[in-house]
């Protein structure tokens, strides 16, 4: 097996490489020892990379962990234990591990402990684009920043020495941008981990929050605020560019950083401005802004999402009383993500000065648009033969249902053809939503919840609804795997992060427990039309809480382990195809297509022969 | 041919014939044609010719068929992974429509290579309905006698079960004919002529252009546009993954950017499957050979 880059020993070599996997190396070199997390894009690569380099070096714990709550507490243990600790999640999965979060900063950390949340300007991939910087200020936990690939490393490694030296947790804050951008990277040295010694520390004070001992922690917490207040203007990777005679200065930091950069270079404009690139952004360094706040009349500051920063800078001038303009959201959009295009755009406006790129070279108007790709279910999906026989059975039993969703593949049964989801707030929300729905509405009410979603925070929705005998029917959609985000094992799957065995728990095993009885639970294979049909009418018969278990294996996934598995295709009779469209607009594979004028199967049929049952005219048959 | 082309260039590209400081290239196209991998392959062989490497990636859930583009710089003095609208070196297009989406980035120095294959997204054929001329139409109902989802909606499933029409496609509804939510796109009563008075009309929401408008309007934007089926070359060398790699033997063969063509090669090489390594050298070396052709 031939090394990948990021998992080399070797000091000074020089590649390109992918944020996330950047941030991993960082962590590896750091010599951290338990790693856990719940995927989440975009910082799902993180793990996984990690986990790659545990194939190298196994002397470190790595696991998904069920949600980002216990992922949070499985590094807090062990960083209870000395042990250098990351927790690995999106923005919104600190949302999830808040709770543990927000007192876990009171006691701070024993061995080096950082959390990463990754944010997601513009919701490339999520439900919001919260600025998770807020957290921070929430918490008074530091956080770090990094503006390339190289500082992605470099910061988060220093990041576990920070939290050490302080005793405080540290939250690496990344985008998107920095997340899924490559760029040119040296190895460092990775950290020997030999004479540590691993057991907990028995500081029972510390660790047990009574109130008793809560005071007094807080009291902590805000004597290590101080320390990390002044320490701010030393931070390794903040860097305060004073030019001579400049009367204008600009504060940003991580990737807006970087396009600030190249707008000065574009503007030609850098050697007018004095710079302030932060590292750290919470706590702000008040001695470096102060200095820059001397030296100018005016201010800018470029920054995603919310004036994190822009109302730290006004109070402190305002504390500091010194008169200057300090401005930011008026120049800079605050919502979705800022790019090189947008930062000059602001800036030139700023500085009331024309901008050079308003216009592009090209007359771009009169051509012809592309048409939108936005994405569908993929050819086969089992999650599409569930959705149909959903609507289908909505038709036959002359019913309206509501489906209260969950996020998952499924979600895409938003769109058209299946236009079937009514509502997706967050992940675990769907069960709980549909609690509240039944109460008022008057029929069927639906649950649309995935696999690993379910295990997520599913379950707590579930035995609400079986307690409170509310009137809901949970759908399950089980594909094995958490698809959504790249296909990585959960406890149903019963394989762990490393590839190695874990122990399965079947989904049905915790329905059972949770107290819906035999007569209330069905189990079918997705893509069986008549078995799934039957199974719904039934339950939909019913009152109370009911689950179906809607299984089939994800069908990209089973595609990505079985290269070499044979295909079989459908095939379409002319003869008997009538060219109703009623496949492709009531169904939609993609793998059913028009060519030609004529409805016909392309090679991105799996085979799975779903729609040979739904034509009307017989027309499509299994190859033989 | 490509191959001794090669072996006579030098390891590192003289740069003295470049003269930016920087170099902007974007490789777009749909999710699992090899994007990406194209755009790590530029990136790797920038960083062996002593640059800075910058790329960012945008695509929504590209193993789900969406659009994916790749944005990669390189040079002496940058820090953004993205470049200004309009200031693009190369446009690497691996899908024609998407090669259009992305022509704001262009200038007319561009250096294009757009391959001509297409994909057309599923959701176009959802989006196809029919629009009817009230002023023409006057009620007759023979529309809607000959709509064959609509009888198959009104024997409810007598003919299969597992049929799924919603609702009726198209109702006389005070006095003309109108067009339903279930109205498969299918267009049947268009192409048999069944209105009488010309009332009815296909139309597409979300309309796929043709392939030879998309091409006049790559040309029309650049004077370096190298247009070419990809997909097929890449079918008779032996694989249809390998249509990535055509692309950037091109690129290195038309010498545009500063990057070695010997470099390209053996970083391609390093990156493509063991399996594949034969038919990516062949791929590459046969798009050296179209470069070479195209260069001015
Ligand atoms: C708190 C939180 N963590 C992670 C995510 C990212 N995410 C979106 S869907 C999903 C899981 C989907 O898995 P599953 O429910 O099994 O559905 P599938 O995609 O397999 O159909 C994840 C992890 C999120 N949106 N919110
Ligand atoms: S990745 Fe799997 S679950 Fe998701 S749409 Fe594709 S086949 Fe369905
Ligand atoms: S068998 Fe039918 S539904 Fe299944 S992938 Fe092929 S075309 Fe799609």
């Amino acid at each position: 097996m031939s090394r990948p880059f990021y998992a080399l020993d070797k000091p000074g070599e020089k590649g390109v490489v992918l944020g996330n996997d950047a941030l991993a190396r960082g962590i590896f070199e750091a010599g951290v020892i338990v790693a856990a997390g719940y995927p989440g894009t975009p910082s799902t690569e993180i793990m996984e990379t990690l986990a790659r380099i545990h194939k190298f070096y196994p002397y470190f714990e790595i696991e998904w962990s069920t949600n980002e709550a216990v992922g949070f507490q499985v590094a807090l243990g062990a960083s209870m234990c000395n042990a250098r600790a990351f927790a690995c999640m999106k923005h919104v999965g600190l949302n999830v591990a808040a709770d543990t979060f927000m007192t876990a900063t009171y006691a701070g950390a024993h061995g080096g402990f950082v959390v990463l949340s990754a944010d997601d300007p513009n919701c490339y991939s999520s439900q919001n684009e919260q600025d998770n910087r807020y957290y921070g200020l929430h918490a008074l936990c530091p956080v770090f920043e990094a503006i390339n690939i190289q500082e992605a490393k470099d910061v988060i490694k220093y990041a576990f020495d920070f939290s050490e030296e302080f005793q405080s947790l540290v939250m690496m804050r990344t985008t998107t941008r920095l997340n899924h951008a490559r760029g040119d990277l040296i190895l460092g040295e990775i950290n020997k981990i030999e004479d540590r010694k691993y057991n907990f520390d028995k500081d029972r004070e510390r660790w047990t929050f009574l109130p008793s001992n809560a005071r007094v922690q807080r009291v902590k917490q805000l004597e290590r605020y101080e320390k990390l207040r002044t320490f701010s203007d030393n931070f390794p990777f903040t860097k305060l560019n004073m030019k001579d005679g400049a009367k204008i200065g600009l504060i940003s930091s991580g990737i807006p950083y970087s396009y600030a950069n190249d707008a000065l270079l574009k503007l030609n404009l850098t050697e007018k401005i004095s710079t302030l690139k932060l590292g750290m952004v919470f706590p702000q360094p008040e001695k470096l802004m102060e200095k820059l706040f001397e030296n100018s009349e005016r201010v800018v500051i470029v920054e995603e999402l919310e004036p994190f920063l822009e109302d730290f800078a006004k109070k402190l001038a305002f504390e500091l009383d010194i008169k200057l303009e300090i401005a930011g959201k008026k120049y800079f959009r605050r919502n979705s993500e800022l790019n090189l295009n947008e930062v000059i755009k602001g800036l030139t406006k700023f500085l009331n000065i024309s901008n050079p790129f308003v216009d592009l070279p090209v007359d771009i108007r009169n051509l012809h648009k592309a048409s939108p790709r936005p994405p569908v279910l993929c050819p086969g999906c089992s999650h599409r033969s569930t959705f149909y026989a959903l609507k289908l059975m909505e038709q036959k039993l002359g019913k309206n249902f509501v489906y209260s969703s969950d996020i998952g593949c499924y979600t895409l049964g938003f769109y058209k053809p299946i236009e079937a989801i009514d509502a997706c707030i967050c992940m675990g929300a769907s069960i709980g939503m549909a609690n509240g729905i039944s109460k008022l509405h008057d029929g069927p009410v639906l649950a649309i919840i995935g696999d690993s979603t379910f295990f997520h925070t599913g379950i707590p929705g579930l035995i609400d609804a079986v307690y409170n005998q509310n009137d809901v029917f949970v759908i399950i959609m089980d594909n094995s795997i958490t698809a959504m985000t790249g296909f990585q094992p959960h406890p149903g799957t019963g394989v762990k992060i490393t590839g190695q065995p874990g122990t399965k728990i079947p989904l049905e095993s915790i329905i059972r427990g949770a107290g819906i009885t035999e007569d209330r639970l069905w189990i079918v294979d997705s893509n069986d039309l008549e078995q799934t049909t039957r199974a719904i009418e039934e339950a939909i018969s019913v009152k109370g809480p009911r689950v179906l278990i809607s299984r089939h294996p994800c069908v990209l996934f089973e595609k990505s382990i079985y290269r070499d598995k044979i295909i079989i295709p459908v095939q379409i009779d002319p003869e008997k195809c009538n060219n109703c469209m009623i496949c492709i607009k009531n169904f939609g594979c993609p793998a059913l297509t028009l060519y030609d004028g004529k409805v016909t199967v392309d090679g991105q049929c799996t085979g799975c022969g779903v729609c040979i049952k739904i034509c009307p005219f017989e027309a499509i048959s299994l190859k033989e | 041919m490509g191959l001794q082309l090669s072996r006579k260039t030098n390891m590192k590209s003289e740069n003295k014939f470049f003269e930016k400081d920087n170099y902007n290239a974007l490789c777009v196209g749909i999710g699992g044609t090899g994007v990406i991998s194209a755009s790590i392959i530029l990136g790797w062989a920038a960083l062996q010719e002593g640059f800075k490497v910058r790329t960012a990636e945008t695509h929504g859930m590209s193993q789900r068929g969406g659009s994916v583009s790749s944005y990669l710089r390189f040079g002496k003095n940058l820090e953004s992974p993205f470049m200004v609208e309009g200031d693009l070196d190369v446009l690497l297009a691996f899908e024609i429509s998407e090669g259009l989406r992305s022509l704001r980035f262009t200038n007319k120095n561009t250096f294009i290579i757009a391959s001509k294959n297409t994909v057309i997204p599923p959701s176009v054929l959802t989006h196809k309905s029919l629009k009817i001329d009230g002023n023409k139409c006057v009620g007759c109902g023979n529309c809607v006698a000959h709509c064959l989802p609509n009888q198959i909606y009104n024997e409810k499933g007598e003919k299969n079960y597992y049929t799924l029409m919603k609702g009726p496609t198209r109702k006389v509804i005070n006095g003309y004919s109108t067009v339903l939510e279930s109205c498969t796109g299918c267009v049947q009563c268009v192409i048999d002529n069944v209105c009488p008075f010309g009332a009815i009309e296909a139309f597409n929401e979300w309309e796929y252009p043709d392939v030879k408008l998309i091409e006049e309007d790559i040309k029309s934007v650049s004077n370096n546009v190298i247009l070419l089926d990809a997909n097929s070359i890449a079918i008779k060398v032996g694989n249809i993954l390998t249509a990535n790699v055509i692309l950037l033997g091109i690129l290195a063969g038309v010498q545009k950017i500063p990057l070695s063509p010997n470099i390209l090669r053996e970083t391609v090489k390093k990156f493509v499957p063991k399996k594949a390594l034969d038919v990516n050298v062949k791929a590459f070396d046969i798009g050296f050979d179209i470069g070479i052709n195209n260069k001015k």
